[in-house]
């Protein structure tokens, strides 16, 4: 059995969704990694919004954000309960227009911020060009993805599963840090790695360039979403980015905490902007391994799934507590989520997928 | 649009400084411009409210289906049903062809061997 994965959660829907899977060869299991931002945005910020919410701080956040859970089983748990019990939520499709929202009422409020390396240059630019008004406080949940797939490759290792042969790299993410980031991968690991676009295929030529560079004992980093991405990336984004945020380590949830794996705001924009400091929320979490579980809701196999070591059909909860219209796990909740994408696409393909254990 | 994670593509109607003005298949929205040498008329990719880089028309069309696709998906992920998303994401991306200066519909386009629904 040759195990890919796939990093980014678009990656998988394409996947799911076309029913690539029924297509690849038996030996071929194609899984799903760390790469959807909001599953693995910390139980704990959630429970700062919901708080934040309840005491009349306006939160702004994206639409597949309001339905992810915080800790435990209290309620509300999620900004959307927290806006049906007179909280202030609101659903906004950028940075960009909490920011023009929140200078137009100039009340305290806070942009719950997710996302990866592509999502960070909408924050940074910004804050770099003094757009943001003092009353909107940042609560930041961006994330660094080479460092999430280096732990993966490493957890593994540790738990001596059937280790991944080769990386579909994310392609809008490698928009802006470049197919270089991904150097790494086939340098220090061995593995084969393409940057894939979103394209059924796409995914079916990077599978293909994956398998080859196998047989042939060669790993390599190429690109194969040609259309975006460039070796060396956005360099105005990237230098955008490194004006403003440093890096830091951070709280994955489900996967505990990796080093310098997430942004902060540098000096001085920290203290001005960033909601856990100005609104004196501590960073519960930080200190590591006991975060990652308990993070995860009971019962749940998120933790696993998000790396790919579990299917979600291998979760107990899998469409019987947990299901898109009621999340119970971070991974149902986005349209980026394993299981999000499972539960509505799954249904779809020609033939349900009966691959491998996830070992 | 409100998902944090789906790129969708859309035309630059103007450039003022750090803003730009989008089409988005007959919507107007004002985004970040998050790469050097936008211009006017020029095909971007928008990612969460910020132009992360440009494509060519070809590029456009290849990745066309997956886009009608996006769209529909988010139409059943706000509640629409499954019938009345699948023809109003068409109207979308007909619109947003016509936007880029596309004649042909996504149905003309996409009548491809293996990109059918059911």
């Amino acid at each position: 059995m040759i195990k890919i994965m796939n990093f980014c959660g678009t990656h998988e829907w394409t996947t799911t969704r076309y029913g690539i899977r029924s297509l690849l060869p038996h030996f071929l299991d194609l899984v799903a990694g760390p790469g959807c931002p909001v599953c693995v945005t910390p139980a704990h910020y959630v429970e700062a919004a919901v708080k934040l919410a309840l005491e009349g701080i306006r939160v702004y956040t994206y639409g597949d954000v309001l339905k992810l859970r915080g800790p435990g089983s209290s309620y509300p748990a999620s900004l959307e309960e927290a806006k049906a019990c007179g909280g202030e939520v609101r659903v906004v499709y950028s940075y960009l227009d909490a920011i023009a929202d929140a200078r137009k009422h100039g009340r305290e409020s806070v942009f719950f911020a997710i996302g990866f390396e592509t999502t960070a240059p909408s924050y940074a630019l910004p804050f770099r060009e003094n757009m943001v008004p003092e009353n909107l406080k940042f609560l930041n949940a961006i994330r660094l993805t080479p460092p999430a797939m280096k732990y993966t490759i490493k957890l593994y290792q540790e738990r001596g599963l059937l280790p991944i042969r080769g990386v579909l790299a994310p392609g809008h993410v490698s928009a802006i840090i470049g197919a270089s980031a991904w150097d790494f991968l086939p340098k220090e690991h061995g593995l084969p790695t393409v940057v894939a676009g979103f394209e059924p295929i796409d995914v079916m030529l990077a599978v293909a360039q994956i398998l080859l560079m196998i047989r042939e004992n060669k790993p390599e980093t190429k690109i194969e979403y040609r259309r975006l991405v460039r070796w060396e990336g956005n360099q105005y984004a990237i230098k955008a980015i490194e004006e403003v945020f440093e890096k830091t380590d951070a709280v994955w949830r489900g996967l505990g905490l990796m080093p310098r794996s997430g942004l902060r705001l540098r000096g001085e924009l920290f203290d001005k902007f960033d909601a856990m400091k100005c609104f004196g929320i501590s960073e519960a979490g930080t200190t590591g391994h006991e975060s990652s579980g308990s993070e995860i809701p009971s019962g749940c196999k998120c933790g696993e799934v998000v790396v790919g070591i579990s299917k979600p059909v291998d979760c107990p909860m899998f469409l019987k507590g947990c299901s898109p219209a009621k999340p119970w796990g971070p991974c149902m909740v986005s349209s980026e989520g394993t299981c999000n994408v499972w539960a509505r696409q799954g249904i779809k393909t020609s033939e349900p997928f009966k691959g491998g254990q996830g070992g | 649009m409100v998902d944090v994670c789906w790129g969708v593509p859309a035309k630059v109607l103007s450039v003022n400084g750090q803003i730009a003005t989008v089409d988005l298949g007959g919507v107007r929205r004002e985004v970040l411009v998050g790469f050097e040498g936008i211009s006017p008329g020029q095909l971007v990719m928008i990612h969460a409210g910020i132009a992360i880089g440009s494509m060519t028309l070809e590029d456009f069309i290849v990745n066309v289906t997956i886009y009608r696709d996006l769209i529909e998906e988010e139409l059943i992920n706000s509640g629409v049903t499954e019938t009345a998303a699948r023809k109003r994401a068409n109207e979308e991306m007909n619109k947003l062809l016509r936007s880029f200066g596309i004649e042909k519909s996504i149905e003309e386009l996409q009548n491809l061997p293996g990109t059918e629904e059911e």
